[in-house]
């Protein structure tokens, strides 16, 4: 259990937890897993994903919303989840996607102990920016969490030099300014941001937001350690049933590393 | 919640509460962290007025001394409204109205239901 990128490139699989439900999104990662994933980032459904683009956010919105008489997915059903797919595939990296607000509910004490426990590897705040992070990176040492910053284009050298020196497990690189989302082609900005980011730090780089096809991972790889794929995937799940979704994830991520796949293309 | 720490509308889960207001610069599940920091440090007092108030303080103020607030600051005439009586008649009542209520004349022809406008 440890955020470690065995092949070349890496891949983290992003996937909203309980789109559609918690028992699918199991079964999803532990068959993303089985195909190649060396992290999975498992998202918390919440009500204003400021980062996320539309797929996300659609996914998000399925995930809270109840029959009646019962909750939407929850904070506290998010970590049951990582303890089941930790319980299942003790090597994989996993990795808790989440806004600030639902652990500060939470309580970050609480959260810091319960994420270990349920045996997370690193936690991902998408709006916790590092200049206020004192209180949350001493939680993250005391339990043995790496603390995962977004680093973006846009970034000074300051923040930059912050984020690359608090990270641990992967420092994660933004492609490009906006939300998460798919995009037809990568720009410049994150192969010149990566090349920035490694000025501070020898952490393994991972870049994401747009990345969806076995073209652009090709891409990524060129410059990046491991290539961060969510909305494709998020996107993939919504077009398929249940039963069909860990089958079509584990086939799309196959594909994803197959340079050949880019060169027919 | 977006990039600041301060008082926020939400469930038990911290997921962040549906809002609604008759305002639409007041229709937003949080405050700024100003007035949090003003509450915590008891430098100022916090209230609320609901729509029906704040649109019969518009009206009011209107009719009697030809002002048209904006929907927001009709917030605190409906509150000057409700404190005015217990007051003795030499106190002094400041009320600061922030806004004009031109832009609001949409939202007020419709829930007043005034036609022809």
């Amino acid at each position: 259990m440890a955020i470690v990128f065995n092949q070349k490139p890496g891949l983290v699989v992003y996937l909203t937890a309980g789109d559609p439900s918690l028992e699918a999104t199991r079964a999803i990662a532990i068959a993303a897993i089985d195909a190649g994933a060396d992290v999975i980032e498992l998202g918390v459904p919440f009500s204003d994903p400021l980062a996320d683009g539309p797929v996300i956010q659609r996914a998000m919105e399925r995930a809270l919303a109840h029959a009646a008489g019962q909750h939407g997915v929850r904070l506290k059903d998010v970590l049951q989840l990582s303890a089941e797919i930790r319980a299942e595939r003790p090597a994989a990296g996993l990795v808790i996607f989440s806004y600030l607000n639902p652990i500060l509910r939470y309580g970050l004490t609480r959260f810091a102990d319960d994420a270990a426990a349920a045996g997370v590897d690193g936690v991902l705040v998408t709006d916790m920016i590092v200049e206020e992070a004192g209180d949350y990176l001493a939680e993250m040492e005391r339990v043995s969490l790496a603390p995962i910053f977004l680093a973006a284009p846009t970034s000074p050298d300051a923040r930059l030099e912050a984020i690359a020196t608090h990270s641990k497990g992967f420092v994660y690189a933004i492609s490009r300014v906006g939300i998460t989302g798919t995009q037809q082609s990568l720009t410049s900005d994150a192969a010149s941001l990566v090349a920035r980011i490694r000025r501070w730090s020898t952490l393994p780089v991972a870049v994401g937001f747009g990345i969806s096809n076995s073209e652009h991972v090709a891409q990524v790889a060129q410059f990046a350690d491991a290539a961060v794929v969510g909305s494709a995937i998020v996107e993939l799940i919504e077009c398929s049933t249940p039963e069909a979704a860990p089958g079509a994830v584990a086939r799309f991520i196959k594909g994803l590393r197959e340079p050949q796949a880019a060169l027919a293309r | 919640m977006q990039g600041t720490f301060s008082y926020v509308l939400q469930d038990e889960d911290g997921q962040i509460a549906l809002t609604h207001s008759v305002s639409a610069g007041l229709d937003y599940a949080s405050i700024g962290p100003e007035h949090a920091a003003l509450h915590d440090s008891g430098r100022a007092e916090y209230v609320s007025q609901d729509d029906a108030a704040t649109l019969d303080a518009v009206v009011r103020l209107a009719r009697t001394e030809g002002i048209l607030p904006a929907l927001e600051s009709a917030h605190a005439v409906a509150e000057a409204l409700r404190i005015v009586p217990t007051m003795a008649a030499h106190d002094i009542l400041v009320v600061n109205l922030s806004g004009r209520g031109d832009k609001d004349m949409g939202i007020l022809a419709h829930e007043l239901k005034i036609q022809g406008a």
